[in-house]
């Protein structure tokens, strides 16, 4: 790894894009309304005529400053600018509004910084073995794990599981148009020729996660996300103040890790814990949501460490940890690389650039926003939403039209967009969606060659990996079921 | 869609339920009918290999059983919300949401709409006019809505979409037309 850093560091291409990324995601995540995966969606067409290594330069500059740049909003708007924000503003604008706003923005700052560096520590130590481990897998357990990915992000991505599914299935569905690639026979053509090579994941996540979260924001009335922000005070809490929340920091860390590496979990389930678990070890919990630093550095670190556990599943199963990593599959598989543990055997300068990439965007991260960022964030925040949105839908389409030089791709971006704004309205959650159209042809293939060596569907519950990640998987589907019955016969009673 | 958001939200749910279950019903439908009358050798015996057919038959009938139990979760929840409203008629009123807060799917809609007939514009006047005229358009209708100078707005919008088309094509070599 360390050649890779010191090529890297030497390489000015490398590091002004990743400055760039950084820069980017620093402007998308603080304005609400554009989360940190319409950011990669909104950045990713950038990416076509780059290196691999460079684009994930990019991308991940985006990705994680875009984490940090969420609580911004929050902070001075009482808007999470980003999922992951959303306990944030719980103490970020009562900071704000007692005229501590830039005190909250460094705390925010340097926690995200701090679980940055925790998640990355955890990526890099973590990941090799759990490659390491997964090399063992045979198709029966590559089946369940993306089985159990699929019923956890149905779960996991809205209260009602039952809508999850049936996201996840759709998702499934697209992930098999087209030809199949053992026998090349088509399926769900309808008999368009154009359908025959498939839906390209690129397009739909850009239609998913941009034109989609675009209409939802558009549709908001102007007084929703156009207030006021608050002034930003001075900017540098006293040094013991902020070592006094160091520990709370890497607690939430963590958490923010651990929850990150579970496949689906995501960062808002991070945050959520992170904030709970020092509400409860307090000795004064009535004060939080008051205004308290330790509300703001506990959910700004576990977020920032839940970048690097994100990255684990996607890295060594190749099964996106949240929609980020979804996205961030998608751009892989664009550069022709496929993520799993056989990367870090084929591949393992490119695993080292990922790292590598990682903790640039840390550090460009804490030097950006520490010098420049929190100052100029006032004005960022008065950007026009006509603008942004224009921008945001125009580079969409424009970013869908460059995957395949193809106007079909656009079709498919902006029907997606169609779709994904329709799910959100009926309460279906679209992440699974997503999820589904990147494992299909994954869970397809494992169950396939499955039943073509073993023969039987026994084999699934015979091995014990398969057979304990389906009963979880079982469990998680059925458990909320089961609780409902026990509650209505006790009712009976 | 409209009329969900300005439902209580357990009448909301129901009909979401409903709407859904519906749907995933007759999108399983549809996709089987697409299924069984799909051509070529889609249906053939592959002998040990399970063939192209496997999962989609396995997709389909998930998606009809799911579909199933929305449907029935909607009408079991329906009928005891009725079973409830006979016994405490009072109007929960107080449970809609105030018009003035609520969002405007219409202007969604719109700008959707608008994108779908810029990409059937195109293959009329091309990429980069269309491009042009879609920027000008959206920034102008979301600019209205903030009280903003139409022709400006429409020409800070064409600017936006000039700037990102002569990105593309040029500093990206991405073929546009």
């Amino acid at each position: 790894m360390l050649d890779v850093f010191f090529s890297t560091l030497t390489d000015p291409v490398a590091l002004g894009l990743c400055l760039a990324g950084v820069t980017a995601g620093l402007l998308f995540g603080a304005v609400p309304g554009v989360s940190s995966t319409m950011a990669l969606a909104v950045m990713l067409p950038l990416t076509y005529g780059m290196s691999p290594e460079n684009a994930m330069m990019l991308m991940l500059g985006v990705f994680f400053s875009s984490v940090y740049a969420g609580s911004v909003s929050a902070i001075l708007l009482n808007i999470p600018g980003t999922p992951g924000a959303m306990m944030t503003l719980l103490d970020g604008h009562p900071m704000a509004r007692n005229g501590q706003a830039g005190y909250a923005m460094t705390y925010a700052l340097v926690a995200s910084i701090v679980g940055g560096i925790f998640g990355w520590f955890f990526l890099t130590t973590t990941a090799p073995f759990i490659a390491q481990y997964a090399l063992k897998f045979g198709s029966p357990e590559y089946a369940a794990v993306v089985f159990f990915g699929l019923i956890l992000v149905a779960y996991a991505a809205s209260g009602d599981i039952l809508r999850g599914i049936v996201a996840g299935i759709i998702g499934l569905m697209i992930g098999a148009i087209g030809r199949d690639v053992v026998t090349d026979v088509p399926r769900f053509t309808f008999g368009m020729p154009s359908l025959e090579s498939g839906i390209d994941i690129i397009p739909l996540a850009i239609g998913l996660f941009g034109i989609s979260e675009a209409l939802s924001s558009i549709e908001k009335t102007p007084s929703k996300l156009q207030v006021a922000t608050a002034p930003l005070g001075r900017l540098m809490p006293p040094w013991r103040d902020i070592l006094r929340e160091l520990p709370a920091m890497l607690r939430a860390s963590t958490v923010g890790a651990l929850v990150g590496a579970i496949p689906a979990a995501g960062s808002a389930v991070a945050v959520a814990v992170a904030y709970s678990f020092e509400k409860r070890l307090s000795s004064t919990p009535e004060k939080f949501g008051t205004g308290l630093a330790r509300g703001v550095v506990a959910p700004e670190a576990s977020n920032n460490a839940c970048v690097g556990g994100a990255l684990i599943p996607m890295m060594t199963l190749g099964i996106p940890g949240d929609s980020i990593t979804a996205v961030l599959i998608g751009v892989l598989l664009l550069h022709g690389l496929r993520p799993g543990p056989g990367l870090f055997d084929s591949q393992p300068e490119f695993v080292s650039t990922i790292y590598v990439a990682l903790l640039f965007a840390i550090v460009l991260t804490a030097l950006i926003a520490g010098t420049l960022g929190i100052r100029v964030y006032n004005r960022v925040l008065q950007l026009p939403r006509r603008m942004l949105f224009t921008g945001v839908i125009l580079l969409c389409l424009l970013g869908a039209f460059a995957v395949r030089n193809s106007f079909f791709d656009v079709w498919v971006a902006i029907l997606s967009g169609g779709l994904g704004y329709g799910f959100t309205k009926l309460g279906i959650p679209v992440l699974p969606l997503a999820f589904g159209a990147v494992l299909g042809p994954i869970l397809e293939e494992n169950l396939r060659r499955t039943l073509m060596i073993y023969k039987d569907w026994t084999i699934f519950f015979e091995r014990p990996i398969s057979l304990a990640l389906i009963t979880i998987a079982l469990l998680v589907l059925l458990g909320p079921l089961l609780v409902r019955a026990v509650q209505f016969v006790r009712a009976r009673r | 869609m409209a009329d969900l958001n300005t439902q209580t939200p357990a009448h909301g749910e129901i009909t979401r339920d409903l709407v859904v279950g519906g749907a995933s019903i007759g999108l399983a439908i549809v996709g089987a009918v697409a299924h069984i009358t799909q051509g070529g050798r889609l249906h053939d015996d592959f002998g040990a290999e399970p063939g192209p057919a496997l999962l989609p038959e396995l997709l389909l009938t998930a998606l009809l059983v799911v579909g199933g139990l929305l449907v029935l979760r909607g009408f079991l929840a329906k009928r005891s919300e009725r079973t409830e409203h006979a016994a405490q008629p009072v109007a929960t009123a107080l449970a809609h949401p105030d018009p003035s807060e609520a969002d405007m799917p219409a202007r969604a809609l719109s700008v959707l709409l608008t994108t779908i007939v810029f990409a059937l514009l195109q293959t009329v006047f091309g990429f980069g006019v269309t491009a042009v005229l879609l920027g000008a358009t959206l920034c102008a209708a979301l600019g209205w809505s903030e009280q903003r100078a139409l022709l400006r707005s429409a020409f800070e919008g064409g600017a936006i979409a000039g700037i990102l088309y002569l990105t593309f094509r040029y500093l990206l070599s991405v073929p546009l037309t």
